[in-house]
């Protein structure tokens, strides 16, 4: 069965079809959602909340973009509304980013390789948390979901062009972060 | 080429956006210049890093949890159910309200009113003549003439003997 049709069958109260595009999306909406807030209980929680907003308004959807463009519209927005109630993300701290777990027998070089790539990550994420709301979703959109500026243009209601620009300035941001928080780590180390 | 120019160039490349011409300005450019080619191996980093970060998957049971939540909702908040509902039925009600009213616009349900005698011979092309054909087919003028004179003195004293009865 084709989405148009799971969403026509939804529409008329059919909950095996509403199952079945909550089968479909419910990793994409939670990874929205996780990749915005990261952490994991309030991104299940978010994407449950999506999706039962999503079936209460499936009347007034009209389907002239695709289900999951309009789904991930609801999932941005919730997610926003969100990230405004709960304040300014928790930044993680300059020794939390460089705290590697003490293992006492790792010679391996593989496990080294492991390490130097999670404290980039936490790197990273940290420099990402301090970004404007609209910076962060962007390159989540598009860095960490692989989004296409079409659908980001789409989702977030604004022109490729603006995508374009806006994903540029959040990178050039999130670079600065970045050098900031790793040139205190090769400060201190 | 300066550096401000290579870095637009660099965040395109970034997404495979930068066509063959400028891709080799580009690239002559960071040949040449030692910090643009470190700012893109930063901005390689990052978006690497931020690719690679792998995502946990939703918590087990997910509709199993959702499931009961929107039957409680069905049920606490029924503005929520008729709004589903009426979603469909005002139109519907609306639409059959226009049908009905254009259907009784077009059929006339007055009673037909009782039409006079000149009417009904016009309209509902009666002959004139078939009450008196019985007289007029008599074969002899003398019983024609009289069965005549009475038909129309009976006629003629109809509605005073109609008033008198009153």
């Amino acid at each position: 069965m084709d989405e148009k049709e799971l969403v026509r069958r939804s529409k008329d109260g059919d909950e095996e079809a509403f199952e079945a595009l909550v089968n479909a999306y419910k990793t994409k909406v939670f990874n929205m959602a996780y990749s915005l807030t990261r952490n994991r209980d309030a991104a299940d929680d978010l994407a449950q909340e999506v999706f039962i907003k999503a079936y209460f308004a499936l009347p007034k959807f009209k389907e002239k973009s695709r289900f999951g463009t309009w789904l991930y519209r609801i999932a941005a927005n919730h997610t926003k509304d969100y990230l405004r109630r709960i304040g300014p993300l928790k930044l993680v701290s300059f020794e939390e980013i460089t705290a590697i777990p003490a293992e006492k027998d790792n010679g391996i070089l593989q496990k080294e390789k492991e390490q130097e790539q999670e404290q980039k990550r936490k790197i990273v994420h940290a420099a990402l948390d301090t970004l404007p709301e609209k910076y962060r979703i962007i390159i989540s959109f598009r860095d960490m979901q692989g989004m296409a500026y079409a659908e980001i243009s789409r989702i977030l209601n604004i022109s490729p062009g603006t995508v374009d620009s806006r994903l540029h300035r959040a990178r050039k941001m999130l670079r600065r972060k970045v050098r900031l928080y790793a040139g205190s780590e090769g400060g201190k180390s | 080429m300066n550096c401000r120019q290579a870095e637009k160039l660099l965040l395109k490349s970034l997404d495979g956006l930068l066509d063959k011409p400028k891709a080799e300005i580009l690239e002559k450019h960071l040949k040449i210049c030692p910090e643009c080619s470190r700012i893109r191996k930063e901005y390689e980093t990052i978006v690497g890093t931020l690719k690679m970060t792998a995502c946990p998957e939703p918590k087990p049971y997910f509709w199993e949890r959702l499931q009961p939540k929107l039957k409680r909702i069905r049920v606490v908040n029924p503005w929520a159910q008729w709004k589903l509902w009426g979603f469909r039925a005002v139109p519907v009600a609306l639409i059959t309200v226009v049908i009905l009213a254009g259907a009784l616009a077009v059929i006339d349900l007055r009673k037909p009113e009782k039409l006079s005698s000149s009417e009904a011979f016009l309209l509902q092309n009666q002959n004139p003549l078939e009450e008196s054909s019985s007289i007029l087919d008599e074969e002899k003028v003398e019983d024609k003439n009289m069965r005549l004179i009475f038909a129309s003195r009976e006629e003629s004293q109809a509605p005073r003997k109609n008033f008198h009865d009153k």
